[in-house]
């Protein structure tokens, strides 16, 4: 009742609202915002949300913004109607009648003086007068320089008038500088945004003499901080000449560097200066770091220690010191070299050095990234002029010492303190994650992409940079530090853990005979710190820091066989050790050794009896016995590797038998009960025991790859039988409860030991060598179990792993698999498109799957195509088209990928061609627009731009001989092509008009082989679509941009005539043709 | 380099279990660990000693196990040594097994005080059996399997909220088969503190009180075999791995007989491998005979093969070599008892 109620209440608003006949009921409005801010219930704000949308979205509804504006009370529907405002000046400025849009720039105008006219208003109405400058810059797009040629004198003269006015002006031209330089990709077309890039260019003289005249003249802190906010966005563009032939560095730092309140905003100011890169202001850039580093010691005396003071900063002072980072950094970066040349600069030079080092120690991550950088390009550097160490080892004497270059030598005191700083702060090499998979078993993942790895692999270059220049240092510092942990002085899990990251970094950056002491001394301190520490937490730490050292050095262990081997049974050992993490790191270190050291395993070492391999597999039971199901599948995929090694056929097959034993015990039991009694496998345990001995083979065929045959070969049809077995229990599960069954236990593992079979089979597929045999021996009964089984299933019982196991066949077998693509598109093809052509969203693996065999069937099996009747064809080539209108993004990219792929290969093939573009051309194109202009789509553009690129220019090269329209010639397919499109987008986009579309279809042509453009192109055209044009095309330049265009189709045609035959002889100009 | 490998191997631990049977036997090893414990002997004699003095809360342990229930729940009493505490709660299921030491030091009163179990090869688990299911713990606590038992408090039908079951194991994964070591609590009765002798013979007489434990059914898909245990005289003990065993054998393990049951490593059990029987108790290297595990609950009658029924393996240090052989199981299943409803159990 009360909702009902409510919604004729509503209605009655909405109706007398929307009603432009009547006069506006400003309070009905007011009543209207305020339930949509503080409406009780989500029902009534989302009813009153509508009715100012509907509101917003009528054509007329600007024509209320200024009695809105005036008579309201309340802030938020002021708001509102700037909105309303806004959206009109965005989209329908150009068909609004002029005088009306003179109304709205002075009433905007008007209004913004008014509100601007005391520092208590600018205060007061911050927001509101915020969005009314963001609706004079929208204005100045349309109507500046053309309608409004003075605006820059204009507001430079009101600046005069007022100090507050002024401050606010400061504000619009910033905002406007940001519109024009930072923001306008994708905002205005090209064209438009260099027209006002040089007018402001051109006008800047004038608001350089403002910005000079405040920060000369004025008393009035505020206007002076906003002024140099402005200043600084203009930095990155104005003519150079501003910065470097007048005094503005000077004023910079005498007058405002120094002074709190401005501080911040002049060092970015400077910075921006110290990131200009050009020769010809040396004296001034050098004068620039002078000046600022001597106000810099007075400011932050160079004894400080930024470190503490940093954490005990305001947030002001704590981005000056951020501030001063960027600035040291990017200058030093950018002129180094300039204060290097002048020894007299040298002291100034170290002491920007020093206080970077000090910031570099600053407990703050962000901060330290911008050192880290700086460091890393000098370390660089000053390796590649010079890639000798400073100082050599004692183990390589007689040797020609280098001399050290000078240029290295005004750092080496520097580097050393840098050396300290990224041996103390070495960040965390590798993270594991512990998630809970669909199955409902915790898994351990190795993240590669996080923040912390990528700082990892920077610090790690850097250091290994300064070890390359200096390793007896790296080493003395490394040493020293250790030595700490151990007489406690330094002693924490952090830091011995940091420094242990450190020494693992830099393995293979010293000379082999200098690691192995350093690594000896490292281990040796290690272990008696092992000792020395009480309670297992302790020791837990040091034992995973020792193995993590130890697994970082595969040079050194594969020259130790005996260390080697006694640090793997030390694992061995500590697979049993119930220590929280133990066990883990054990299997993982285990794992890391046995991909380094492989072939040492299955060669017989000096003093062995047997290859260690022997004794591994001797007694892999009992190593195994405690560690948990995960840990034993590492485990295995470990000893896989060292299996792989074994070069000798026979001896490989003998390891592979017996690493497989139990296993293989435990799947012949059950085979066996299960052929006297199939019932066996809808017992649970039963089943989990095989989704176990299913991912051991999986882990064990991924380390030792294609030998693995023997292996899969001896389970193959078997298992093929228990998959077709579990797949018509899980599919009568459903069939006789529902969907809701594959949540219970059983029906999940029973799809584990499926997935995990067809894991298994293109796991070993993508890792064989032998086609034909794959082909012959494998493909056969898989087809026959999986396939079928898929097609015969109910949906929900369909694994998406059998599409991808699918195309990861094709993408291997590639063209030997042709013959059989048939047969596999009759078992997957329609049924699986069948569950996925309802929506966008549904079964999103079979989705993803889908595509990724139909893209590897196109990419290696195209002739497949050919071959299948046209009714299929159709179809296939309709899912492509449905794949890229999805807005899963990876669905997207695969189909539009497909498309282009396919429109090559078909143009490799001359008949069939012909008769494809006569009956599909159009229709792609027309699809391929319809998500060009879709902006849920945008992320394709390059693609899109790719395959209309493509498509264009098969027509003008001629590429296509029938008709491509009835009725005409197909030497008239470029016009008919220009006319369809034309045609498509005229109708699509009503609101364009006809010179508009001319031009853009003009690019289309002259574009085609250039895709960076042609894409820009389109993105103009994605800009003009957004807004009502009207008559006056003047501002879009269209002239320009079509003899812009006409250059563009001159220069291609250079390129092309270059290139002997490439123009057909009849198009070429009468002086190339004797 | 020799010093750094012997250091590794010999003093670089963890848990500083003295002679850990995970790392070589120390009179077998060849880097001798600078040993800072006492003697085995010694330590034998103290927790004899102090398991007189020492009474602990052991009905309450069984029942927390049982129910999960770790309420109020402090574990400082079970560890000695000291250590850092870590904030995130233990694993309560950690360190439940009573574990062993090398046997170095033979004890003196060998033949009259210990008994001997010969160990099959496969993963020694925690069992307890409460609320309906059956759950298997490796040594340090984590979950490896659940899944219903005959055990009582084992599965649905049989349970009832007093009766349950806590028992140490080693599960053959090949015959689907828990071998029970040792019990620690049967039907809501602990028996932590009662010496091996009465464990023993509670073991053998409770499990055939249950006789459905040892057949494999839909309700019980894992059979329970009690293992055996043999005085230790000499000949008793040569008699003894002159039998055939049902399992691959793993080793031996010594318990005294007045030891209760304890946890984590215990100096009062005692672990060696078959060969080394010459190098510490001087009794010739056995020759093992295995008749390959057959399914406990069903008996096949054909043998499809002329492949030899019998694997023996001779062990000593000098033939350790394993066939490398697949060894085929003649068991075979009957046809299981119709039971309509497929009950569906969690897996983990």
């Amino acid at each position: 009742m009360v909702i009902g109620n409510m919604t004729t209440v509503v209605e009655q608003a909405a109706s007398k609202l929307l009603n432009f006949n009547e006069k506006l009921d400003i309070n009905l409005l007011d009543n209207v915002v305020s339930c949509m801010y503080t409406g009780e219930g989500p029902q009534q704000q989302r009813m009153a949300q509508e009715v100012l949308t509907h509101l917003k979205e009528h054509p007329d509804a600007w024509t209320r913004v200024d009695t809105i504006l005036e008579y309201s009370q309340n802030q938020q529907t002021k708001y509102y109607a700037l909105q309303i405002l806004e959206n009109v000046i965005k989209t329908r400025w150009k068909v609004l009648p002029r005088s009306q849009c003179e109304g709205i720039k002075k009433y905007t105008v008007g209004l913004i003086i008014k509100t601007s006219q005391t520092q208590d208003f600018l205060q007061k109405e911050k927001t509101y007068l915020g969005k009314l400058n963001i609706i004079l810059v929208q204005i100045l797009k349309h109507e500046w320089p053309k309608n409004w040629p003075t605006f820059i004198s204009d507001i430079v003269g009101a600046s005069k008038t007022n100090e507050a006015l002024c401050q606010n002006n400061m504000f619009i031209l910033k905002l406007l500088s940001e519109e024009v330089f930072d923001f306008s990709s994708g905002q205005m077309t090209q064209v438009k945004a260099k027209h006002l890039k040089d007018s402001m260019c051109n006008e800047f003289s004038q608001i350089f003499q403002l910005c000079q005249f405040v920060m000369d003249n004025s008393q009035n802190a505020p206007l002076v901080a906003s002024t140099l906010e402005t200043l600084l966005r203009f930095l990155n563009w104005i003519p150079l000449g501003y910065i470097f032939e007048t005094k503005l560095i000077s004023t910079l730092i005498y007058k405002f560097l120094n002074v709190p309140m401005f501080r911040n905003t002049t060092m970015k100011c400077l910075t921006e200066i110290a990131g200009v890169n050009v020769s010809q202001y040396d004296d001034q850039f050098v004068m620039l770091f002078t000046l600022t580093m001597q106000q810099l010691k007075q400011m932050l005396p160079l004894a400080t220690n930024i470190k503490v003071a940093y954490a005990q900063g305001k947030d002001d002072e704590q981005n000056f010191i951020q501030n001063l980072s960027l600035f040291l950094s990017t200058f030093l970066k950018e002129h180094g070299q300039l204060v290097e040349k002048n020894p007299e600069l040298h002291p100034i030079l170290l002491e920007a050095l020093h206080y970077l080092v000090l910031i570099s120690e600053v407990d703050e991550i962000e901060i330290f990234k911008i050192c880290l950088e700086y460091w890393n390009t000098l370390a660089a550097d000053l390796y590649r002029e010079s890639p000798f160490s400073s100082t050599t080892s004692p183990l390589l004497l007689g040797g020609q010492q280098p001399e050290v270059p000078l240029r290295r030598q005004l750092y080496l005191q520097v580097l050393s303190k840098v050396r300290l700083v990224m041996v103390c702060r070495m960040a965390k090499p590798e993270e594991v994650l512990v998630v809970e998979n669909e199955q409902g078993e915790v898994v351990r993942e190795f993240m590669k992409d996080t923040d912390s790895i990528n700082l990892y692999k920077n610090m790690r270059e850097t250091l290994v940079y300064l070890t390359h220049l200096d390793y007896a240092d790296t080493e003395r510092i490394m040493t020293e530090k250790l030595q700490k942990q151990v007489d406690g002085t330094e002693w924490s899990w952090k830091n011995l853990n940091t420094l242990c990251w450190a020494i693992g970094s830099i393995s293979g950056a010293m000379h082999e005979e200098d690691e192995k002491r350093f690594l000896v001394t490292v281990i040796k301190e290690l272990l008696g710190l092992c000792e020395q520490k009480r309670g297992k937490d302790n020791k837990a730490i040091i034992a995973s820091n020792i193995m993590y050292v130890v697994g970082q050095y595969p040079r050194f262990l594969r020259a130790h066989w005996k260390f080697l081997k006694t640090v793997v049974n030390k694992l061995f050992e500590f697979m049993h050790e119930t220590h929280e993490g133990v066990q883990d790191m054990a299997c993982d270190t285990f794992i890391k050794i046995a991909q380094k050291c492989r072939r040492h395993f299955v060669q017989v070492q000096v003093g062995e009896v047997m290859p260690f391999i022997d004794e591994i597999l001797n007694n892999i039971n009992t190593i195994i016995c405690d560690l948990q199901p995960q840990q034993v599948h590492t485990f295995y995929e470990a000893v896989g590797y060292m299996i792989g090694a074994q070069t000798d056929t026979v001896v490989q097959e003998h390891l592979i038998e017996k690493y497989m034993l139990l296993p293989n015990q435990v799947w012949d039991g059950i085979i066996q009960q299960a052929t006297k009694n199939v019932d066996i496998l809808k017992e649970p345990e039963v089943v989990k025991q095989l989704g176990s001995i299913l991912k051991t083979n999986v882990r064990a065929c991924k380390a030792v790859g294609h030998p693995f045959v023997v292996q899969l070969g001896r389970i193959y049809l078997d298992m093929l039988n228990v998959y077709k077995c579990m797949s018509e229990n899980i599919s009568g599960a459903i069939a006789a409860n529902g969907e809701m069954v594959t949540k219970q236990p059983l029906i999940k593992s029973m799809r584990t030991v499926k997935k995990e079979t067809l894991k298994l089979i293109s796991g070993w597929v993508s890792k064989s060598t032998d086609p034909t045999m794959v082909l012959e021996n494998f493909v056969p009964p898989l087809l026959d179990a999986v396939l079928i089984d898929y097609q015969r299933n109910v949906p929900a019982a369909r694994e998406p792993e059998v599409l991808s196991t699918m195309a990861t066949i094709v993408n291997k077998l590639e063209a030997h698999i042709t013959t059989q693509i048939p047969h596999i598109f009759d078992a997957v093809f329609e049924c699986t498109l069948e569950m996925i052509n309802k929506d966008f969203e549904e079964y999103p693996d079979h989705r993803t799957n889908f595509f990724l065999l139909l893209q590897a069937v196109n990419t290696h099996c195209f002739s497949a195509f050919l071959n299948i009747p046209p009714a299929q064809f159709k179809l296939v080539l309709d899912s492509i088209i449905w794949a890229f209108k999805h807005t899963m993004r990876n669905v997207a990219d695969t189909g539009l990928h497909i498309m282009y792929q396919l429109l090559q290969n078909v143009s490799q093939e001359e008949s069939a061609a012909q008769s494809f573009y006569q009956t599909y051309y159009f229709d792609i194109l027309q699809h391929i627009f319809s998500v060009v202009t879709d902006t849920s789509h945008t992320a394709g553009l390059t693609m899109h731009a790719t395959i209309l690129a493509y498509m264009f220019s098969l027509v003008e090269q001629g590429k296509v001989l029938v008709p491509l329209k009835a009725e005409t010639q197909a030497s008239e397919n470029v016009t008919t092509t220009q006319g369809f499109t034309a045609n498509l987008l005229s109708q699509a986009f009503p609101h364009l008009q006809t010179a508009q579309i001319k031009v853009f279809v003009t690019g289309l042509f002259s574009l085609n082989q250039d895709i960076p453009q042609f894409k820009e192109h389109l993105r103009d055209f994605l800009v003009q679509i957004k807004e009502f044009a009207g008559e006056d095309l003047s501002d879009l330049y269209l002239e320009e941009r079509e003899s812009s265009l006409k250059t563009a189709e001159e220069e291609k045609r250079k390129v092309q005539l270059a290139v002997p035959g490439i123009i057909n002889p009849h198009d070429m100009p009468e002086e190339m043709q004797d | 380099m020799e010093e750094l490998t012997s250091a590794l191997a010999s003093s670089f631990s963890v848990s500083n279990v003295p002679n850990n049977p995970a790392a070589p036997h120390p009179r077998l090893a060849q880097y001798k660990a600078k040993s800072h414990d006492l003697a085995q002997s010694e330590r034998r004699r103290q927790m004899l000693d102090r398991q007189k003095k020492q009474r602990q809360d052991l009905a309450n342990l069984a029942r927390r196990l049982a129910e999960d229930d770790w309420e109020n729940w402090s574990t400082e009493e079970e560890e000695e040594e000291e250590m850092d505490y870590t904030r995130k709660r233990p694993n309560l299921y950690a360190n439940q097994l009573m574990l062993s030491e090398w046997l170095v030091d033979v004890p003196g009163d060998l033949e009259e005080e210990w008994l001997m179990v010969v160990c099959p090869v496969g993963k020694r688990n925690l069992l307890v059996a409460a609320k309906g299911t059956t759950k298997a713990y490796t040594k340090g606590g984590f979950c490896v399997n659940c899944f219903p038992s005959a055990l009582p408090g084992g599965r649905k039908r049989s349970y009832s909220a007093k009766e349950y079951t806590i028992l140490d194991t080693i599960f053959c994964e090949a015959s689907r088969t828990f071998y029970v070591l040792d019990i620690m609590c049967w039907k809501g009765h602990p028996v932590y503190d009662s010496e091996t002798d009465f464990r023993f013979y509670w073991l053998q007489t409770k499990l055939q009180e249950e006789p459905d434990v040892a057949e494999r059914s839909k309700t019980n898909p894992y059979v329970f075999v009690a293992l055996k245990n043999s005085p230790c005289q000499r000949l008793s003990i040569q008699q003894r791995l002159a039998e055939t065993f049902p399992y691959e054998v793993d080793g031996l393990l010594f318990y005294h007989k007045r030891t209760h049951y304890t946890f984590g490593s215990s100096p009062l059990v005692g672990w060696l491998k078959p060969h080394m029987l010459p190098d510490i108790l001087g009794i010739p290297a056995p020759t093992i005979t295995v008749v390959p595990a057959v399914d406990a609950s069903v008996m096949d009658t054909t043998h499809e093969s002329d492949e030899d029924d019998t694997e023996t393996m001779e062990t000593g240090n000098t033939a350790r070599k394993k066939k490398g052989r697949r060894r085929r199981k003649k068991g075979g299943l009957e046809k299981m008892e119709a039971e309509n409803s497929t009950e569906m159990h969690s897996i983990q």
